[in-house]
C-alpha cells in the first residue's frame, strides 16, 4: 500500500500525473483516507494559485504598465543595437 | 499580421532580414512573459527590462543556429535563463544533497506515515498579503529551484519546455520542483499564516 510519504513525494515533485493508471488509482484512494496528503495536495494547488497571483502583480507593475511601453523599447533597442559580441551559448 | 499566420520557416527568414513587422509581433508577444519571469527571477524592474532588450539582441545575433526544434518561446526562454546566470556570475548547479530533504524526511515517521502533518494555508491564501509572502518566501530559493517554479508555476510551462530551458532531465526537473515546493512550503508555514483559526 502506498505511504503518505510516497504519495507527498510524488506530489510535490510534480508526478502525480506521470504515474501508472494503477498508482493513480492507489494515490487517490490514499487521499480520500488521508486528509493530511489532501491537505498537503491542496497546498500544492494553492501554491500555483500564490504563484499565477504573483504573475499579475508582476503584469501590473510591468515597465509597460498597460501602455506599450516596454515593447517600443525593446524594438528601439534592437533597431539601434549596441556594439560587440553578445553571443549566447544556448 | 501574426506570427500564427506565417509560417515558421517564412517567419524566421523575414525575422532574419530584420523584417520590422515580424519583429514587432515578436516582441509585441514575448516581452512580457519574459519580464515577468525575469522579474520572478529575482531581478529588479529596470534589470529584468534590460534583460528581455538582451534576449532578443542574442536571439537575433543566434537566429541561424534556431532550427525549429524547439518552440520559439521556449528559445526565448533560454536565452534567458542563460542571461540571468550571466548576471548572477556564479556557478549555478543542484546539489545532491540539499537541506530541505532533510526536514521532508523528519515530516515522517519510520512506517512512512506523517509524524508533522502540513499545515492549512487557508489564511494565507485569503491574505491580501499572499503576493508579499509568496516573494518573500521565494527569495530563500536557490536559483534552480526558484526558475523551475517561476517557469512551471508562475508561467504555467509544460514540464519538457522547462527541462529545455534549464538543460535539465525530467528526473531533475521533479527534484529541483519538489525542493522548491518544499522550501516554500516551510516559509509560508514558517511565517504563521498556516494558523487556521
Amino acid at each position: 500500500m502506498i505511504t503518505c510519504k510516497q504519495v507527498s513525494t510524488l506530489a510535490t515533485s510534480g508526478e502525480l500525473e506521470r504515474q501508472s493508471a494503477w498508482t493513480r488509482l492507489e494515490i487517490r484512494f490514499h487521499l480520500w483516507m488521508c486528509k493530511h496528503c489532501s491537505r498537503l495536495v491542496r497546498q500544492m494547488r494553492q501554491m500555483r494559485e500564490a504563484g499565477r497571483r504573483l504573475r499579475s502583480t508582476f503584469e501590473s507593475e510591468s515597465p509597460a504598465g498597460g501602455d506599450s511601453g516596454l515593447e517600443v523599447r525593446v524594438l528601439a533597442k534592437l533597431r539601434n543595437p549596441p556594439t560587440g559580441n553578445d553571443e549566447q551559448t544556448h | 499580421m501574426k506570427q500564427a499566420e506565417l509560417s515558421e520557416s517564412d517567419a524566421l527568414a523575414r525575422l532574419k532580414n530584420r523584417d520590422p513587422e515580424v519583429l514587432a509581433d515578436l516582441v509585441n508577444e514575448h516581452s512580457r512573459p519574459l519580464y515577468r519571469a525575469a522579474r520572478g527571477m529575482g531581478f529588479k524592474e529596470d534589470e529584468a527590462e534590460d534583460m528581455v532588450q538582451d534576449v532578443f539582441i542574442t536571439f537575433l545575433a543566434s537566429i541561424d543556429r534556431f532550427e525549429g526544434r524547439s518552440q520559439l518561446r521556449t528559445w526565448l526562454f533560454g536565452i534567458l535563463h542563460h542571461k540571468s546566470m550571466e548576471r548572477r556570475r556564479k556557478r549555478v548547479r543542484e546539489d545532491q544533497h540539499d537541506t530541505i530533504d532533510e526536514i521532508f524526511e523528519s515530516k515522517f515517521d519510520g512506517s512512512g506515515s506523517w509524524a508533522s502533518p502540513p499545515q492549512d494555508l487557508v489564511r494565507l491564501m485569503e491574505s491580501k498579503q499572499i503576493g508579499e509572502a509568496i516573494a518573500h518566501c521565494m527569495e530563500g530559493l536557490p536559483p534552480l529551484q526558484r526558475s523551475v517554479f517561476v517557469l512551471r508555476e508562475m508561467e504555467g510551462l509544460d514540464g519538457d519546455a522547462v527541462c529545455k530551458i534549464l538543460e535539465v532531465s525530467v528526473t531533475n526537473m521533479g527534484v529541483l520542483m519538489f525542493r522548491a515546493r518544499n522550501r516554500l512550503r516551510e516559509c509560508l508555514e514558517g511565517r504563521g499564516w498556516g494558523k487556521t483559526q
